[in-house]
């Protein structure tokens, strides 16, 4: 066996030892494990939270119930996270002409109802049609 | 198991599209130079430059980016079948151990992405213009986007990946970056004289070490940028094996920079400051570097009359930038106070992407081990000055400059610094000579 002489098989072990190196700086061996065991939608709600910092999750929830592509859209992200229309094809509102509006991460005072909040006093003319902790999605009654 | 079967695929669908359209001989007939001069790497890189220029007219012309897709994919494999005795590639040791490393590296980084596919904040503005291609819309959408007037190359070649991949999930598109990014650091070190193998892979560990900066590949063109400037630095220093008078050299070097314009606005910057001083510096006669000169000014004012007339989106950014340096000099106390913040942000960033302390190190021997300063070391001493006067000049102009000096500035200092790896390269195989000979 020529290819398994002693000079091959030192350049061999090296080369075993830099690819460790590489799968462990690139924490590729987690990463294989984490692609096989959760699904694209599922990392997603892990990278960007289902009802926090961008809530993927709620929007993809809600998306899927309420089919809200190409509606119009007005999100607040409570948190200061940026907005995901982007991912999901809505048609962002930027003013108070919207057909739906989502608040995601309420900030509450001591634990204050969003019906409450002086903040957002214009949601009573709102209907709420789908809530998940701080996560609401509302109907324009129009 | 598909997705990891999609991203095998995604690898193999790079490895097949930018075999096409030259090979190794080919590509030597057409730049004038001696058979064997470039390798495989070359030629992927090459043939990178290529399609991104067929995708600048693809996504001008708003044909659909399925069937192109199609259309080159097929013709990439014809070319491989065709070209597959010819150009049959005697598989040695180094060859395949390097083929294994590149394999390794550029999966475990789409793997990275696969678990990481967070977009990051500029990302979300660059989608909304890959979303307008992905959705096969007419280009002149691109108005309705924010930030209207940045380029969109880099987001049609998003968009195009991202639609043709087995799943059609997002991150497929930004693989493409990760693509360009590894090829191009396989690429520096066929400049380096460095012979054994592990050697050279420890080098390329080490590059990838201090340039892997995940969050530029969360939507960010940065790596575009970044990587184009390595493929162009390689072309500058093989200008010296012919003299420096290969004029298809020239026009290759000089094409691969104007493609920063189409990547972001401040490309056009980098495209002027590191064409003029290699137009100026090489040894060709003044009638060709006039033809030259009119090549670059031509190449400008496409790209001005493409965006204003067939994307109908110019921004006067370059002349607001101008006029508000010279309102912003006047008073002197003031211009003190930016000239420092934006030193110390300087250093900040340096150490933060930490190849600039590499490059500064690599000059810095570089006067040390040579008695007299070769044409590399003055063309990209030049090079890094310019560059930092844009800085200062672009910065000065802000009014705003704290803020946009903490979020912007180390981006800038980043994506340049693929210009200068060569210096380290360089000095590399200067103590090699010097000290191991």
């Amino acid at each position: 066996m020529k290819i398994l002489n002693k000079k091959n098989m030192k350049h061999i072990g090296i080369f075993i030892i830099i690819s460790i190196g590489i799968l462990k700086f690139f924490n590729t061996p987690y990463n294989f494990y984490s692609i096989i065991n959760w699904n694209y939608e599922k990392r997603m709600e892990q990278n960007y939270g289902y009802c926090q910092k961008e809530s993927w999750g709620f929007y993809n929830e809600i998306d899927k119930k309420f089919n809200l592509n190409k509606k119009r859209i007005r999100i607040i992200n409570d948190e200061g996270h940026i907005t995901l229309e982007n991912l999901f094809s809505f048609n962002k509102s930027l003013n108070n002409n919207f057909e739906y509006l989502i608040i995601l991460n309420y900030q509450s005072e001591n634990d204050e109802n969003i019906y409450k909040s002086k903040k957002y006093n214009f949601i009573k003319d709102l209907k709420l049609i789908f809530r998940k902790n701080n996560c609401y999605l509302f109907k324009s009654n129009d | 198991m598909t997705e990891i079967i999609s991203i095998l695929l995604q690898f193999l669908i790079f490895l097949i599209i930018f075999s096409f359209p030259f090979n190794n001989r080919l590509l030597c007939s057409v730049l004038n130079l001696k058979n064997g001069s470039l390798n495989l790497t070359d030629v992927q890189a090459i043939n990178i430059i290529f399609f991104i220029y067929l995708s600048l007219i693809v996504s001008i012309s708003g044909l659909n980016i399925e069937l192109f897709f199609k259309i080159y994919l097929f013709f990439s494999i014809i070319f491989i079948l065709i070209n597959f005795k010819k150009n049959i590639i005697i598989i040695n040791k180094s060859n395949l151990l390097k083929f294994l490393s590149f394999f390794l590296i550029s999966i475990s980084i789409f793997f990275f992405i696969a678990q990481n596919l967070k977009l990051e904040w500029d990302g979300h503005v660059w989608i909304q213009k890959a979303l307008i291609f992905f959705n096969n819309e007419n280009i002149s959408n691109l108005n309705q986007t924010v930030h209207s007037d940045y380029p969109h190359l880099g987001s049609f070649i998003w968009a195009f990946f991202w639609k043709n991949s087995l799943l059609e999930y997002e991150f497929f598109g930004r693989y493409f970056n990760v693509y360009l990014y590894v090829i191009s650091i396989f690429l520096i070190f066929n400049i380096s004289n460095i012979k054994d193998f592990n050697f050279k892979i420890i080098f390329i560990l080490f590059l990838i070490l201090i340039t892997f900066e995940p969050y530029y590949f969360a939507g960010y063109q940065e790596y575009l940028i970044f990587s184009t400037l390595v493929i162009a630095s390689r072309y500058i220093l093989l200008l010296g094996l012919s003299n420096f008078k290969n004029t298809k050299l020239i026009i290759l070097i000089i094409l691969i920079l104007f493609l920063n314009c189409w990547f972001k606005n401040e490309g056009k910057a980098y495209f002027l400051i590191f064409t003029f001083p290699l137009l100026f510096m090489i040894n060709i006669s003044n009638y060709k570097k006039l033809l030259l000169i009119f090549l670059v000014s031509s190449l400008l004012v496409v790209q001005y009359l493409v965006q204003l007339y067939l994307i109908q989106n110019y921004n006067s950014t370059g002349s607001d930038i101008i006029v508000n340096f010279f309102q912003n000099i006047g008073e002197i106390k003031l211009l003190i106070i930016k000239i420092f913040k934006i030193s110390i942000h300087i250093v900040i960033a340096f150490i933060k992407h930490s190849l600039w302390l590499v490059i500064l190190l690599s000059f810095l021997f570089n006067k040390l081990i040579s008695k007299k300063i070769d044409f590399y070391s003055r063309y990209f001493l030049i090079c890094f000055g310019l560059n930092m006067l844009l800085i200062f000049f672009v910065y000065i102009s802000l009014n705003n400059i704290d803020f946009f000096l903490k979020v912007t500035l180390d981006r800038v200092i980043f994506q340049t610094s693929g210009f200068y790896i060569t210096i380290f390269i360089l000095v590399l195989n200067k103590f090699k000579d010097k000290f191991y000979k």
